[in-house]
């Protein structure tokens, strides 16, 4: 049986929009399946759903229908930018409490630092701090000069890591 | 003695307020002429319920303006209260239903509580809606305008949805109705704002395959999903909104069930979304179709039938599309070339013959073209690493 393709989850709201660029690099070469998620909602259905070996989040996303995410995203005055709902998805995902106010189902047990990387706009010391926390070791801030293969090398270098 | 107040009443001539009642009583008549026609046709269809809800009130407003006459010429009671409660009944009846009513029927969200609700009065025991009703609920989101306003349909379809997924008798057939109707909504919709109603018609389709379970239910509503993906994806590359169709086209992709029909029926869905996407030049969303392929590939290897027959189409649409798309879909081709279950010029050949039989003859020329240059350059239909 031919090996099958590394999954990889992109959770970004301009994913399809001003950053589908981004993909377009992945999906040519066609080594790797990339899966795209727009808001917190989706992104959990999908990490509950399939395992990924590469997941990339943004810090600033969108909560979705789910009645958790939209409440952590109303007490933040319905500012994604305030809410840094991609920091909550990576506390539950990883962060000892595991499931916040018990709303939440338990992450899936493949999950690990190693298969996650942050991208995003937003990478200031409190943010670092709390992925060095986490166990993230692949951090990479959205710059203008950043080259279009960059979503790609982000994946490459978590693959890289598991040794896949 | 009289009050100063029931003095003013009974000074009012009684049949100018009766006039005036019976107008008031009258005016949801006129505000339901008013109304949209698609609010019309849903009332015009439901007679009874409106005679009973506009009517009852004009039979107890008659019986009373003619208790009080009555009670005023024959009873010994003054005749300061008797008008005043009379007037006083009058007014209570007529304001009521002059403005209850129009809140009941005249606006798009009660229309749909009532048309959602009339879907599902059985659904608690037998597993599925009422026809006629869903058919009314989507006629009405079909005909509703502008745009935004097919929006609260199209939720209110989700709901009943989920409801009759979750139902214990669902077995996969009580939804096709249901799912035609939102596609249809979207599909036809015209003017800004269309990629809106993409999400929530989508919702619904997933949630159609996803309710899909080998061990208790048959395929017919997951087949309609996916169909209804196919057009929602080559209605959206019209809409020019290479996001929807990324979207969509996930969706499609996204499956990692092993059940031979929903397969077929996912690849014909993305051939026909990507063959649109080349057609279109939206060459991003036809790569995200042939990525869809290449995991349902990787899901079904070795690949044989409709999925390899497919996936060569879409290979030979890249390939007509220009020297880059040729040297994009050979690259491709030889990196799946292992999951096909036959080699290469066999999986091209079966596909020329499928593409013939399904009148797909523009499919099966670009096909005999990819062949031919195939071919020339290699001597025979084998692919070398490109790109």
């Amino acid at each position: 049986m031919p090996p099958s393709r590394p999954r990889a989850l992109w959770i970004e709201d301009g994913a399809r929009s001003e950053l589908s660029h981004l993909s377009g690099p992945v999906l040519y070469d066609g080594r790797i399946e990339l899966v795209l998620a727009e808001d917190l909602t989706t992104a959990v259905e999908y990490i509950l759903e399939e395992e990924f070996d590469a997941v990339v989040v943004d810090v600033r996303l969108p909560p979705g229908d789910d009645p958790h995410w939209k409440e952590l995203h109303r007490r933040a005055g319905r500012d994604k930018v305030h809410a840094e709902l991609g920091l909550q998805l990576l506390r539950w995902l990883l962060g000892p409490a595991q499931a916040p106010d018990g709303e939440l189902p338990k992450p899936p047990p493949w999950m690990s630092p190693s298969r996650i990387a942050v991208f995003s706009v937003d990478c200031r010391t409190e943010i670092l701090d709390l992925l060095e926390e986490l166990g993230i070791e692949v951090v990479q801030q959205k710059r203008a000069d950043l080259p279009d293969t960059i979503l790609r090398e982000l994946i490459d270098r978590l693959l890289e890591q598991r040794g896949r | 003695m009289n009050s100063a107040p029931a003095l003013i009443v009974t000074e009012i001539p009684f049949d100018a307020l009766v006039t005036f009642f019976v107008l008031l009583i009258g005016l949801p008549a006129v505000v339901l002429q008013s109304l949209p026609p698609e609010i019309r046709q849903v009332l015009e269809k439901r007679r009874g319920m409106l005679a009973r809800d506009l009517g009852l009130p004009i039979i107890i407003a008659i019986a009373v303006a003619a208790g009080t006459v009555v009670v005023h010429r024959y009873s010994v009671w003054p005749d300061g209260p008797v008008w005043s409660v009379g007037f006083g009944l009058l007014a209570l009846i007529s304001v009521m239903t002059a403005f209850v009513a129009p809140r009941r029927y005249g606006q798009r969200s009660a229309i749909i509580r009532l048309l959602a609700g009339e879907s599902s009065r059985e659904l608690e025991v037998s597993g599925r809606l009422l026809e006629d009703s869903l058919h009314d609920l989507v006629e009405f989101g079909r005909r509703s305008e502008p745009v935004r306003e097919k929006l609260p349909t199209l939720l209110a379809l989700r709901e009943l949805a989920d409801r009759v997924c979750e139902h214990p008798r669902y077995a996969g057939d009580a939804l096709t109705d249901l799912i035609d109707g939102v596609v249809a909504i979207v599909v036809e919709a015209r003017g800004a704002g269309r990629a809106q109603l993409v999400g929530p018609a989508l919702a619904v389709l997933r949630r159609a395959v996803r309710a899909f379970d080998p061990t208790r239910s048959g395929h017919t509503d997951a087949s309609s999903a996916i169909h209804g993906m196919s057009s929602l994806g080559i209605a959206s590359i019209s809409m020019g909104n290479p996001a929807v169709t990324q979207t969509i086209t996930q969706s499609l992709g996204w499956s990692r069930g092993k059940d031979r029909a929903l397969t077929m029926a996912r690849s014909q869905a993305l051939f026909e979304v990507g063959m649109a996407a080349i057609a279109h030049n939206e060459m991003l969303g036809a790569m995200k179709v042939l990525d869809g392929l290449t995991s349902l590939i990787h899901a079904n290897a070795p690949a044989e039938g409709e999925l390899a027959r497919d996936t060569i189409g879409l290979f030979a649409h890249f390939w007509t599309s220009g020297e880059t798309g040729r040297q994009f879909a050979r690259f491709r081709m030889s990196q799946l070339e292992e999951y096909f279950e036959r080699d290469i010029a066999a999986v091209v050949d079966a596909t020329i013959e499928h593409c013939q039989l399904r009148a797909l003859f523009e499919t099966a020329d670009k096909v005999r073209a990819m062949r031919r240059e195939l071919g020339q350059r290699d001597g025979s239909t084998t692919l070398g690493a490109g790109g």
